[in-house]
């Protein structure tokens, strides 16, 4: 069954550009009209352009004179010849000159890569072509890099008051919003994870999902409605969202609650804040129980019981009931650390042995060598920032907005000391592997989910997206650069 | 640019730089070693608490707090972050107001104590009771302002702990591409960065060339236009300085302008034009454009110029002026001009005119240029400065004051390019790039250097007149045509006089922004 796809039609450009005032051509001590008729010489702010071409001014009519006075505006063949091969050269010195600064800071000469910045800033600009674009955040992020390196803290800043955290989350909210309008990859992770659970789901009555980072769950409106449409009746409908502010979870709780009830769905939400790979050492210390089973490695009775008392505190703040079938579902992205320790959030799934996982994976690394994240990275945002400014206006503020404040986020923070999740702790590098190896196997998106994603992108203006079936993943890409990869596990036993 | 990537990264790609702890570090190497592993239950239990440290051996590397070792700042050999990571030991909260003992570091917890090796690197430690400090500047959106004053005052007081405190947040928060308190956090930041790793000078030069660089005929024109048309912030001047001049020159037949300015002659033309229309017998008009600049860098604005020359000269013959016009290069300070040296004809009437080139002067040297001016004797100087006190001190109280002028100046400058260019503006961008390089010079070079000390009309006009001239109102005539262009722009430019100073001053929201004045020597 196709679930409704909430298409939005592309914005129109310049939607929210303000207009500028412009009508101050003409300027003269004497307030009046000024025509400078003749040559278009521009000196003051007198009618730029103005188009009065009415021959020489004096007659020589020589052909440096005619050069000299192009027009920036109107272009002929020879003028875009040597645009694009300057194009294209800037292009690759701004390519070299970030891969030489990267290669400073990798090797630590901080001092020469910070000399490098400028040039490749001035090279640089968020209006610009698609290269410029890239090399300006890349440049600001390697910037913050330098100076995080020096003063030596590289923690991420993270407002714990609730009013500025709700604050950083709704911003990014907002433009995450932006970002759904002007690229197919939100709707294209959300459509596949929830066929995927469609499908997990048949012959079942009731599903509990933990969701892994809620933000605004724009994800499960789509799922309500296949489910509602289903001939056999969801008995019991339940969500555990996590995320770092409870009253954004609360209001997210309540939007979703609505839309059920709107569907006749008997749905239930459980807000959970923080991070799921922490809330298991929140709950317990987990030092102290490690300790325990230090001490009492004779003892197996004290350490089977400690290991239930901790699963159990878990299952309870997560909200799970036993006999329900429970689909954990997570979509990266680098703005902020979403699993805090990612070995015990593994743990947890371990434990949990939900009926299906799914997740969207970024093809990018998030730990590793400095050097080789840089390169990934710079290769994975060049795709995308093709992909969104692909047929628009380098002037466009929402896909300025979506760049600036979505994309250069994640780069500063993939950029920084300790990767995107910005700690030392060891990363999941790939969550399929990881998972495969604590007794999980892939479950295949081929077929249908492939199909039906195949038909969403159709949906969609934008032409240069690609979609791939893989090993029973799909993934979306741009081009030929595989961009997000959809993936659905279940336990092998 | 994906084929372009994949060309280079290709060249790139077989990289092996071994990234052992062979290298001299200032890292334990016991500790860097086991963080190879994934996860090692046999780690001592008190790393814990201070949320793990594995990092990646790679990431270490250019993370290695040696750098600290570089500079004045770091008396004590241990990366001076040490921060509490349980909430236990409360850190001393400073309010904004009273300045802080200098202390190198904050308190330890009792495993720090243990693990007392000072060259573990506890940096992944947050500061969470830093940010609850600023809470309220959060709230009230005075974010930018506080933490960068708070780290001016850090600077002054030589505390290095709070300094990178308050580094670290704005360096979290800021970004050249986003609001305008970003913007700013950005640009101070990086100056503030540079003067604590004392390369104001060679930061300031490399910001400098590359923008050289980038800078063509084309690019400079289409900057000056642009800003033109969206604001009045230099038209302002130039509609004053010309009704001055004209005012001026009137029955002249041969008029001199020695003109030394910044804003690439776009003041001229419409002076030309009222020459050309409003006299009976056209004068003769020579113009002699000094360009000043510190160093033999010329070659872009000799490019420029020759470009710009050539065009007033079409110019004025399309107006029917006997025109001429020439370059002089000018290298060091402004003040070492020696004006006599200039062509001037006797029977020239001369006007001297400054657009936003007498801040470059040398403070101790203003005076001196003035009374070469006076003995010079033009018919009459005309006046464009940017209102602003921008005398930053070296130390204590007077950098932290003069950094407190330097915020509110450039915060308004920036509000003002926010207001009036589009949106995603690459014109806007440049304007704020070189207020960045502003920002530099001010921050983080010495005042010998500086070429953006603005002062105050007041100030100005106090040389001037100790200096032996005398202020020449502007006519009713030119104060019209002020108000006149003010209104083709959007709202909130406006036009004042002061009581206690000469000239006029060009409002953006009521403030005062441009002040433009006419003198005469007495």
């Amino acid at each position: 069954m196709l679930q409704s796809l909430h298409l939005q039609p592309p914005p129109p450009t310049n939607s929210s550009s303000p207009i500028m005032n412009t009508n101050t051509s003409k300027r003269t001590i004497n307030n009046r009209n000024n025509n400078f008729a003749g040559e278009n010489i521009e000196f003051s702010g007198a009618g730029a352009g103005s188009g009065d071409v009415a021959g020489d001014g004096d007659g020589d009519g020589s052909p440096s004179r005619s050069c000299k006075r192009r027009n920036i505006e109107e272009s002929n063949d020879d003028d875009d010849q040597l645009t694009t091969v300057e194009a294209e050269s800037s292009g690759l010195r701004l390519l070299g000159l970030l891969l030489q600064c990267a290669e400073c800071v990798a090797v630590d000469n901080l001092d020469h890569a910070n000399n490098l910045l400028p040039e490749i800033s001035e090279l640089s600009s968020p209006f610009g072509s698609s290269p410029e674009r890239v090399a300006a955040y890349f440049a600001e992020a390697l910037q913050a890099r330098i100076i995080s390196s020096y003063i030596g803290t590289y923690t991420p800043l993270t407002f714990k008051t609730k009013t500025l955290a709700l604050a950083q989350n709704q911003k990014i909210c907002n433009a995450l919003q932006s970002y759904n309008s002007i690229s197919p990859s939100i709707k294209f992770s959300h459509f596949t994870a929830n066929q995927a659970i469609f499908q997990a789901l048949e012959g079942e009555e009731t599903v509990h999902i933990i969701d892994l980072d809620i933000m605004q769950g724009l994800q499960w409106p789509g799922l309500f409605h296949i489910l509602a449409s289903r001939p056999r009746k969801i008995k019991s409908l339940r969500i555990t969202g996590v995320g770092s502010s409870i009253e954004l979870l609360n209001a997210t709780g309540r939007r979703l609650h609505d839309f059920a009830n709107s569907l006749g769905l008997p749905f239930e939400f459980v807000p959970l804040e923080g991070k799921i790979g922490n809330i298991c050492s929140d709950l317990n210390n987990i030092s102290s129980d490690l300790n325990n089973l230090h001490n009492n490695m004779n003892n197996l009775n004290n350490m089977s019981t400690d290991l239930n008392n901790m699963n159990n505190n878990l299952m309870n703040k997560l909200g799970v009931r036993s006999g329900e079938p429970v689909v954990v579902h997570w979509m990266h992205h680098c703005l902020y650390d979403v699993t805090g320790s990612d070995y015990e959030t593994l743990r947890l799934l371990n434990v949990l042995k939900p009926k299906l996982i799914t997740i969207i994976e970024q093809d990018l690394s998030h730990g590793g060598s400095f050097l080789g994240r840089f390169v990934e990275a710079l290769h994975y945002y060049s795709a995308l920032f093709d992909a969104v400014g692909d047929g628009i206006e380098p002037e466009n503020v929402e896909r300025y907005t979506v760049e600036q404040q979505l994309f250069g986020c994640e780069i500063k923070n993939i950029v920084a000391v300790g990767g995107p999740k910005r700690t030392g702790e060891v990363k999941v590098e790939k969550w399929g592997e990881e998972l495969g190896r604590v007794g999980f196997g892939p479950v295949s998106l081929a077929g249908n989910p492939a199909s039906q994603a195949s038909l969403l992108l159709g949906m969609f203006p934008w032409r240069g997206y690609t979609l791939v079936e893989e090993n029973g993943c799909l993934k979306l890409g741009w081009k030929d650069l595989s961009l997000l990869t959809a993936s659905a596990w279940r336990p092998l036993d | 640019m994906d084929a372009l990537f994949r060309l280079v990264s290709h060249q790139k790609q077989h990289h092996s730089h071994s990234f052992n702890s062979t290298t001299t570090r200032t890292s334990n190497s016991s500790s860097s070693k086991s963080s190879h592993f994934i996860y090692n239950q046999d780690q001592d239990q008190d790393q814990e608490e201070c949320f793990n440290f594995f990092m990646d051996e790679e990431d270490f590397s250019s993370s290695s707090s040696r750098h600290h070792h570089h500079n004045q700042y770091y008396s004590s050999p241990q990366p001076p972050f040490h921060h509490q990571s349980s909430s236990n030991t409360p850190t001393p909260t400073t309010s904004t107001t009273t300045t802080p003992p200098p202390i190198s570091h904050y308190g330890f917890s009792s495993s720090d104590l243990q693990h007392s090796d000072p060259n573990i690197n506890y940096s992944y430690s947050p500061s969470r009771d830093v940010t609850m400090e600023y809470s309220n500047s959060f709230s009230n959106n005075t974010w930018a302002s506080d933490l960068l004053l708070d780290a001016a005052r850090a600077v002054a007081d030589k505390n290095s702990n709070r300094l990178q405190q308050l580094m670290w947040m704005l360096n979290e928060l800021s970004s050249p591409y986003g609001d305008t308190d970003q913007k700013l956090s950005s640009y101070f930041l990086q100056a503030l960065f540079s003067r604590m790793t004392e390369s104001g000078t060679r930061s300031y030069q490399t910001l400098s060339s590359a923008s050289e660089k980038m800078c063509s005929f084309e690019s400079t024109r289409k900057l000056a236009l642009k800003f033109q048309e969206v604001s009045p912030w230099t038209t302002f001047g130039h509609v004053a300085s010309n009704g001055a001049i004209m005012d001026a020159f009137d029955g002249e037949s041969k008029l001199h302008i020695i003109d030394v300015s910044n804003t690439f002659c776009t003041q001229w033309p419409t002076l030309l034009e009222a020459i050309a229309t409003r006299t009976d017998e056209t004068p003769h008009v020579a113009l002699t454009t000094v360009i000043v600049t510190r160093t033999d860098a010329v070659s872009a604005v000799q490019k420029v110029m020759r470009e710009i020359g050539n065009r007033m000269e079409k110019f004025a013959r399309l107006m029917g002026v006997p025109f001429k016009f020439n370059v002089i290069h000018h290298t060091g300070d402004l003040s070492n001009l020696n004006f006599n040296q200039l062509t001037i004809e006797n029977d020239e009437a001369v006007a001297v005119n400054f657009n936003g080139t007498l801040r470059t002067v040398n403070n101790r040297r203003r005076d001196y240029l003035f009374n070469t001016l006076r003995n010079f004797r033009p018919k009459i100087i005309t006046i464009v400065e940017e209102e602003a006190d921008l005398s930053i001190g070296t130390d204590g109280f007077e950098f932290v004051n003069g950094f407190q002028e330097c915020l509110r100046w450039f915060r308004i400058y920036f509000e003002a390019l926010d207001e009036n260019f589009p949106k995603t503006s690459n014109e806007r961008l440049m304007l704020e790039r070189a207020a960045g390089r502003a920002v530099m010079d001010l921050v983080a070079c010495s005042p010998e250097e500086s070429v953006e000390r603005r002062e105050t009309a007041a100030k100005w006009s106090s040389r001037l007149s100790g200096c032996g001239f005398r202020a020449v109102a502007y006519s009713d005539e030119v104060c019209d045509d002020v108000r006149a262009l003010l209104r083709r722009y959007r709202e909130g430019w406006g036009m004042s006089t002061a009581e206690t100073v000469a000239g006029i001053f060009l409002l953006w929201k009521e403030t005062p922004v441009v002040w433009a004045s006419a003198w005469k020597p007495v």
